[in-house]
């Protein structure tokens, strides 16, 4: 990802000081942008709602004081799958599509005689299927020398496969060249905390239609989607920068924090 | 009419009428009846009287509705009759599909679209005056698949730019439970339950399944089915009533049995056995068969026992977590100030004493709610053998999805971490990718081969 990007994200949000890692501090910086009532709300019954909390707030009080305190010593390089509480709203891209024109009209049914790991079925569809083993990526060329590239995990990797793929391309005997390189696309997902779809639901711009899809819409976010389930799995859909996952985290952040429980 | 100054070619006679007769006047000779001339083709001039009147205004009525709109809005009525919803959600439903029917989404669709927009119309009307009704409900009326329903309903809501409140599923309860035929008139004794005590049942079972992460992100219908079934048993758990299955229990009820309503019942089960297991009067063990008898107390008792529920786990995982800090104690050797922390303070909480050597030991902990902050250590010993902690199995109530999670976990691949996009690209790389001319050729003679014998 976008390191400067990450870097701003874990300023902004994610604190390297490890005496302020008490959740209780570290929700404040969430807390201030509510209002004022909330704030003091929240801080006595932190993000609850249901009777279930107000039971349990005083036998893990004492507790409480103690509550985790080595968030984050050390900022991570690589992004790692298993769920801490470090990769609490970490995002991980999942899929990027991104676009470019090779510059050239393309002869597929000579690309498919002559590569391997490519599919052609004009009948079925007019584009010839392309397939790299490293990204693991695959491409859709069409015959005006449009390329479209799916399924790399970064930005660098998807502009690496696209010029894998251009490469592969100009080896069968085409004048390809690489122009508009571009991203269209990318989907993230990320791990938080458990959400109250339903009070989410009463807020704008979410719509969360049970009998239809587990998942709660959110549509706050111009030209964002972003798809959250009970579990604090979400999903986000339509950016086209690592900034806008970031941002777009940034906003949801603080409304997911109002309606956290556990 | 006469013509004066005309003669007819044909007789040369001057005696040249008018003919009015037919639409087109002609100049006709009376003696030989030749036609002298023809009028050209045009209406209005030569008729009789009045200025000009376009057809629109003279033979166009007022613009009618069409028949399917006609139909569509008594088809609202018809709905809203049936479910006997008052008038405010009928005009509504009727404006909502005169609009909805209008715009050009819905315009050109299937006779068959346009009904299930009329349900989905009284649907919304219904959500936005606080009258509980399901998706399920209008499915059944209209006989339409439920998808398809909640398809149009969403385009409907998007282009009417409503926003819906969603339903809450404890209101639904009461009017789902009277789907079920459990009167004395319906079933025999055994069988038979007053609606009432039913549905009062079944609306705490479902208070209390909301309140245990069943509800959420679920479909209300096999929720409520299962509530409605658990509390049916628990009124009066008989043999006859216990040993009753739920497929049975709907064709006793003469409903349609939802396949995940038993997966729901299951999880309900499990949550009451947790909290019959607190119950201090039961003596024997709590268990998913002879919970049932317990399901009256567990309700009457409910927040209570979950208060008890609660602390008796966290006492329990204290537990844990204080016998594998004293074990990671033994093991490493402990810096001299940590274990004059722990002499003076010996009342210090357990948490607090395995927080410190989480400190100490700089591992990377879980801090989502308090239970899995104390039990977070007690994972990290065992991450070793298990590397990917799932917190739901240490708390008390998660979401199923949580608990037992169907996917693997991802691991991203190692090798493409610092990929710059702009690294060089090795011939031979590409090259394993392109077929030698050999291999081109063989795989043209295989395709014209397969295409071949395709064909024969």
């Amino acid at each position: 990802m976008n390191e400067s990007a990450l870097d701003r994200y874990f300023d902004h949000f994610i604190q390297k000081d490890s005496s302020k890692m008490e959740e209780m501090e570290v929700n404040e910086e969430f807390f201030c942008l509510l209002p004022e009532e909330l704030v003091t709300l929240n801080k006595d019954d932190p993000g609850s709602s249901s009777s279930l909390d107000c039971s349990s707030q005083n036998p893990t009080a004492a507790a409480m004081a103690g509550s985790s305190t080595s968030m984050l010593e050390d900022r991570p390089t690589t992004l790692v799958t298993s769920v801490t509480h470090q990769q609490e709203f970490l995002p991980q891209i999942q899929n990027i599509i991104c676009t470019v024109n090779l510059g050239c009209q393309l002869d597929l049914h000579l690309i498919a005689c002559k590569a391997w790991n490519v599919e052609y079925n004009p009948k079925v569809y007019k584009a010839l299927i392309m397939r790299l083993r490293e990204p693991r990526t695959t491409a859709m060329i069409y015959k005006n020398g449009n390329l479209v590239c799916l399924g790399a995990k970064s930005v660098a990797q998807a502009r690496l496969a696209a010029r894998r793929l251009a490469r592969k391309v100009q080896k069968l005997g085409f004048p390809v060249r690489f122009l508009n390189f571009k991203i269209q696309n990318m989907t993230a997902s990320c791990d938080t905390f458990t959400v109250s779809l339903e009070q989410l639901a009463l807020q704008e711009h979410c719509s969360y239609e049970a009998e239809l899809f587990p998942g709660l819409f959110y549509s706050g976010i111009p030209n964002l989607s972003i798809v959250i389930f009970a579990s604090g799995k979400m999903s986000l859909v339509g950016a086209t920068t690592d900034v806008q996952i970031y941002e777009a985290l940034g906003i949801i952040r603080p409304i997911l924090s109002r309606f956290r429980r556990h | 009419m006469s013509r004066a100054g005309l003669s007819c070619p044909g007789c040369g006679s001057s005696n040249i009428v008018d003919d009015h007769l037919y639409c087109q006047s002609q100049l006709v000779c009376v003696d030989c009846g030749s036609v002298v001339s023809e009028g050209a083709l045009v209406a209005a001039d030569d008729h009789v009287g009045g200025s000009d009147v376009s057809y629109s205004r003279s033979t166009a009525v007022a613009k009618k509705p069409c028949m399917n709109l006609i139909k569509g809005i008594q088809r609202v009525k018809a709905i809203c009759r049936i479910l006997r919803v008052n008038s405010g959600i009928e005009d509504l439903s009727q404006t909502y599909y005169n609009l909805a029917y209008q715009h050009e989404s819905f315009i050109r669709v299937s006779l068959q679209k346009k009904e299930v927009l009329a349900g989905c119309c009284v649907l919304v009307c219904c959500r936005l005056l606080n009258w509980p009704i399901t998706m399920g409900t209008i499915s059944c009326l209209l006989d339409a698949d439920p998808m398809v329903v909640g398809m149009v309903y969403q385009e409907m809501v998007k282009i009417l730019n409503i926003e819906p409140p969603i339903i809450n599923v404890t209101e639904v309860v009461e009017a789902h439970s009277l789907e079920y035929k459990l009167s004395s008139v319906h079933v025999p004794e055994e069988y038979a339950e007053n609606s009432k005590d039913l549905t009062k049942r079944a609306v705490a079972l479902v208070e209390l399944a909301a309140d245990s992460w069943i509800v959420t992100g679920r479909k209300p219908i096999p929720v409520m089915m299962a509530a409605i079934y658990l509390s049916w048993q628990s009124l009066k758990p008989n043999k006859h009533r216990l040993k009753c299955s739920l497929e049975k229990f709907c064709q006793i009820a003469k409903v349609n049995k939802h396949r995940p309503a038993s997966k729901r019942i299951t999880e309900m089960k499990k949550v009451l056995c947790k909290l019959g297991k607190e119950i201090p009067w039961v003596r024997e063990a709590v268990t998913p068969d002879n919970v049932v008898r317990q399901v009256e107390d567990i309700l009457k008792h409910r927040y209570a026992l979950l208060r008890r529920a609660l602390r008796t786990h966290e006492e329990v995982l204290l537990a844990e977590c204080q016998a594998s800090c004293e074990d990671s104690l033994t093991e490493e050797t402990a810096p001299t100030q940590s274990s004059e922390l722990v002499e003076q303070n010996p009342n210090a909480s357990s948490v607090e004493q395995c927080e410190l050597n989480a400190e100490r030991a700089q591992r990377p902990g879980d801090g989502d709610d308090n239970p899995c902050t104390v039990s977070e250590l007690h994972t990290d010993i065992q991450e070793s053998q298990d590397p990917t902690p799932n917190w739901g199995k240490r708390v008390l109530f998660a979401p199923p999805c949580v608990t037992h999670p169907r996917k693997k976990r991802r691991v991203e691949q190692p090798e493409l971490k610092d990929v710059t996009g702009d690294e060089e690209i090795s011939d031979s790389e590409i090259d394993s990718y392109i077929r030698t001319p050999q291999e081109a050729r063989e795989f043209t003679l295989t395709q014209q081969l397969f295409y071949e014998s395709e064909k024969s």
